[in-house]
C-alpha cells in the first residue's frame, strides 16, 4: 500500500484555507452522518409513520400506559384467576390497537377493593408480532379476544405479575374516558379507577424485535435468521469461487500460457468488462431460467463468480512474482499444482483479503438482481426482506429502518474495521493512473 | 516458444514442459472462460439476436422481424419520455453529487493532522446496506411525517408530495448525492498525494499562499481525474435504474422511467423482450460509444 509523504504539504496552508477547510469539513460531515442518525432515532422511537404527524430529532421514548380496573370482592369472586386474565386481555389489546400515541406497553393492574394489584402488560413487539395473525380487524371487541385467548396464554404474550404497584407519571383521562364506555358496552365488571403514562425504557428496542420477527409474517420461519443464513450461504460460495476461479485463470495468463496464447485470452476476458452488467440483465435471467436455475441462490452466485475485475488484482501480483523462483522450484520437480498453491497464491494474501471484504460487503449489498430471480420466500436474502417491507408489505418506517440498521451491522462493522483493504483497489488504481 | 512447438510434433510438444504448462494453463482457464461464456457472452449474443425478433414463449426465437423492433423502440412517444428523464436525472446528478466530492477532498486535503480522522468518518456511511439507506430517504421524502416537509413547511415554503410528485421526484432522487463522501472522496485523495512534491515546494518558495496552492498545483493536478469521472458519470446515469425502481418503481407514471428501467418493463410487464432487447443494444452502443472516448481519453493522458 502506498506510503503517504505529506507532512511537508500541509505547512503551505494559511489559516483562512484552514479555517474554511476545517469549518467545511465538519458541517459536511454531520451532514452525511445525519441520516445513520436519523436512522437510528427513528428505529428507537414509537410509533409507525401512519399515526405520527410531528417530528422528532431526539428518540422518542414509547410510554407505558397503565390502567387500574377496582373489582369488588364478589366480582373478583365470580371471575375467577382465569375472568379477571381474560378481562385485562381485553383491555390490553383494545387499548393497545386504539392508542394512537407512542405506545411501548400497556398495562393493567387489577386490585380487589384496593388491595391485592396484579399486573398484566403486554410490550409492543408482541403486539406488533402476533396481532395480524390473531384477528384481520381494526377494532377488538371482547368476544375476539376470547376467542384468542388460549393463544395468548400458549405463547405467553402477557406477562402476569403480582404485587405490582401503581407507578406515578401523568394522568391520560380521554383514555380512561375510552375504556369506561367499552367496558360499559361490553358489560364487564370492575370499575376504572385510574390511567397513567409514563416512559418505558425498557421497549426502546422493541422495534428491533418486531423487525427480526417480520419474516414469519410472510412465512419464513425462525425468523431474520434464515435469511441471514442464505445470505452468508451466497457469501461464503462466491467469495470461494470467485477467489478460486480467478486466481488460476489470473496465474494462468501471467505465468503458464505462451505469450502468443496470453494477450488473445486477457483479450478474451477484458471484453466482457466492456459490457455494462445492467444490459445483459434480462438475457442472463433466461439463460439461468433455460439452466434451471432460477428461483435458486446459486443463480446469485454463479454469475457473481468470475469478475474481470478479480482476474487483473491478481494478475497484477502474480506478474511481480520472480519467475526465477517458480523456475527453481520447477527443477526440483515441482508439479504446477504445487507452484501454484504453495508459491502463487501465498504471494497473493493481501489480494485475497481484498477480495474476501469486497465481495462480503457486494454480497451483503445486492438487492436488484436477487429481486429478480428469488420468488421462493424461504430463499430470500437479507435485502430482500428490506426490499419487501419498503416495496410490498405495509411500510412501518420505524421497522423498516430497525430492520435496515440491523441488516447494516456486518457491512458497518466491515468498513469500520478494515476500510483500508476496501481502498486497497483505489490506491492501486490510484498509483497506476 | 510457439515456434519450436511448430518444428516439433505435437505428442512430443505437450510432453515437454512449455507444453505442459500450455496444457494446464488452459485446464485452469476453463472454468472462468466456462462461466463468462455463459453469464456474458450467452447473454449479449441472445440479446443482439432477439432484437431482431418478435418474441414468443410458444415458438422460440419467435419470428424475425428485421428492424421492426429499432424503429418501434424509437418511433415510441415513451422512448422520448425515457431519454429525457435519463438526461435530467444526468443533470442533477451532476448538479447534486459531481461537485461535491471534490470540493470535500480539496478541503480535506488541507487537514494535515485530522485528515486520517475525517477520511475515515466520510468512508463510514457507505456500510450502511445500499437499500437501508435509500430507505432512509423514502422516509425523509414521506409526505406525511416526513423530515422533509418538516423543514419546507417551517422555512414557509409549503408541503410537497415529493417522491409522488411528477415535477419533484427527479429532484428527490438526485438530492442524496448531496451529502458527498463515500469512496470517491478517497480516489480525489490518492490523487493529489501523487501531485509531487517538488511542484508545492516550489510554489511555497515563489510565496504563494494555501488558496494559490490550491488554484495552481492541486486543482490542475485533480483535473485529469475529475474528467475521467466525468464521462464515468455519464455512462453510469446512462445506465442507472436500480435505486429508482426501489424507490419510485419508475413512477408516478412515467416520470422517472429511465432507458434502462423502460426496457426491464418492457420485457417483465409487458412481456416485449424484442423491443426491450432492442432498447438495451441502443443504450449498449451508446455506453461503448462513451467508454470508447474515456478511453482514447485515458491513453492520451498517459502518453
Amino acid at each position: 500500500m502506498k506510503k503517504r509523504k505529506n507532512k511537508v504539504k500541509l505547512s503551505f496552508a494559511n489559516w483562512s484555507l484552514k479555517a474554511v477547510a476545517g469549518v467545511m469539513t465538519v458541517i459536511w460531515l454531520l451532514l452525511l452522518l445525519f441520516p445513520i442518525y436519523w436512522m437510528i432515532i427513528t428505529s428507537l422511537s414509537g410509533t409507525g409513520s401512519e399515526y405520527q404527524e410531528k417530528v422528532s430529532f431526539v428518540i422518542d421514548v414509547p410510554l407505558r400506559y397503565t390502567i387500574t380496573v377496582d373489582y369488588t370482592e364478589a366480582e373478583a369472586k365470580a371471575l375467577g384467576e382465569d375472568g379477571m386474565y381474560l378481562q385485562a386481555n381485553s383491555i390490553i389489546w383494545r387499548m393497545h390497537n386504539y392508542q394512537q400515541a407512542n405506545v411501548g406497553k400497556t398495562e393493567v393492574i387489577a386490585t380487589v377493593e384496593g388491595k391485592q394489584p396484579v399486573s398484566y402488560s403486554l410490550s409492543k413487539a408482541n403486539f406488533e408480532i402476533n396481532q395480524e395473525k390473531f384477528w384481520t380487524k381494526n377494532i377488538l371487541r371482547h368476544e375476539d379476544i376470547q376467542r384468542a385467548i388460549h393463544l395468548i396464554e400458549e405463547r405467553n404474550l402477557v406477562q402476569v405479575k403480582e404485587g405490582s404497584l401503581l407507578k406515578e407519571g401523568n394522568s391520560n383521562e380521554f383514555t380512561e374516558e375510552m375504556l369506561a364506555d367499552f367496558l360499559e358496552d361490553e358489560n364487564l365488571a370492575g370499575t376504572i379507577t385510574g390511567c397513567t403514562q409514563t416512559k418505558s425504557y425498557a421497549n426502546l428496542f422493541d422495534n428491533y424485535k418486531i423487525a427480526w420477527a417480520y419474516p414469519d409474517k410472510i412465512g419464513i420461519e425462525g425468523g431474520l435468521l434464515k435469511p441471514i443464513m442464505n445470505t452468508l450461504f451466497v457469501a461464503v460460495a462466491t467469495i470461494s469461487l470467485n477467489i478460486t476461479i480467478s486466481s488460476t485463470a489470473a496465474y494462468a495468463i501471467s505465468k503458464l500460457l505462451p505469450r502468443s496464447l496470453k494477450g488473445k485470452m486477457q483479450l478474451l476476458i477484458m471484453a466482457t468488462g466492456m459490457v455494462p452488467p445492467t444490459i445483459t440483465l434480462i438475457p442472463k435471467y433466461q439463460v439461468l431460467q433455460n439452466l434451471g436455475f432460477a428461483d435458486s441462490l446459486w443463480a446469485i452466485i454463479l454469475p457473481a463468480c468470475a469478475s474481470f475485475g478479480a482476474v487483473l488484482l491478481f494478475k497484477g501480483t502474480f506478474d511481480a512474482y520472480p519467475n526465477e523462483i517458480l523456475e527453481a522450484a520447477s527443477m526440483d520437480g515441482a508439479g504446477e499444482l504445487y507452484l501454484y498453491f504453495r508459491l502463487a497464491l501465498p504471494a497473493a494474501k493481501g489480494v485475497v483479503g481484498v477480495q474476501i471484504l469486497s465481495i462480503f460487503a457486494s454480497t451483503w449489498n445486492e438487492y436488484f438482481w436477487p429481486s429478480m430471480i428469488i420468488r421462493d420466500e424461504s430463499k430470500y436474502t437479507v435485502s430482500l426482506i428490506i426490499n419487501y417491507l419498503m416495496n410490498i408489505g405495509s411500510a412501518n418506517f420505524n421497522v423498516l429502518l430497525a430492520l435496515g440498521f440491523l441488516i447494516s451491522v456486518p457491512t458497518l462493522l466491515i468498513y469500520a474495521l478494515f476500510q483500508k483493504y476496501l481502498t486497497y483497489g483505489i490506491d492501486f488504481s490510484g498509483i497506476k493512473g | 516458444m510457439k515456434k519450436q512447438s511448430k518444428k516439433k510434433p505435437l505428442r512430443v510438444w505437450i510432453r515437454s514442459r512449455s507444453g505442459r504448462k500450455c496444457m494446464m494453463g488452459l485446464l485452469f482457464l476453463l472454468p472462468l472462460l466456462s462461466i463468462l461464456f455463459v453469464f456474458q457472452y450467452v447473454p449479449i449474443i441472445q440479446c443482439i439476436t432477439q432484437s431482431f425478433f418478435q418474441y414468443k414463449v410458444t415458438d422460440l426465437p419467435g419470428r424475425f422481424v428485421g428492424l421492426d423492433n429499432y424503429i418501434a423502440v424509437f418511433s415510441s412517444d415513451l422512448f422520448l419520455t425515457y431519454l429525457s428523464n435519463t438526461i435530467i436525472l444526468y443533470l442533477f446528478l451532476i448538479l447534486f453529487s459531481f461537485f461535491v466530492p471534490i470540493l470535500q477532498s480539496l478541503m480535506l486535503f488541507q487537514m494535515t493532522k485530522t485528515r486520517g480522522f475525517f477520511r475515515y468518518m466520510y468512508i463510514f456511511p457507505t456500510g450502511i446496506t445500499a437499500l437501508a439507506g435509500l430507505s432512509i430517504w423514502k422516509y425523509i421524502w414521506e409526505p406525511e411525517g416526513g423530515l422533509a416537509n418538516f423543514i419546507t413547511s417551517h422555512l414557509g415554503l409549503g408541503t410537497h408530495q415529493w417522491l409522488y410528485s411528477e415535477e419533484l421526484v427527479k429532484f428527490c432522487l438526485r438530492f442524496p448525492g448531496i451529502l458527498g463522501g463515500g469512496m470517491i472522496v478517497v480516489l480525489y485523495l490518492v490523487t493529489m498525494n501523487n501531485i509531487s512534491n517538488e511542484q508545492f515546494e516550489a510554489a511555497k518558495i515563489d510565496g504563494a499562499n494555501g488558496w494559490q496552492i490550491i488554484r495552481y498545483i492541486t486543482f490542475p493536478g485533480l483535473k485529469g481525474m475529475i474528467y475521467i469521472q466525468f464521462l464515468l458519470s455519464l455512462t453510469g446515469s446512462l445506465l442507472a435504474f436500480e435505486d429508482v425502481y426501489m424507490m419510485t418503481q419508475g413512477g408516478p407514471g412515467f416520470s422517472s422511467t429511465t432507458l434502462v428501467l423502460g426496457a426491464y418493463t418492457k420485457a417483465f410487464k409487458e412481456q416485449n423482450f424484442g423491443q426491450a432487447m432492442a432498447q438495451s443494444v441502443v443504450i449498449l452502443i451508446f455506453t461503448l460509444l462513451i467508454a470508447g472516448f474515456v478511453n482514447a481519453r485515458k491513453s492520451k493522458r498517459e502518453d
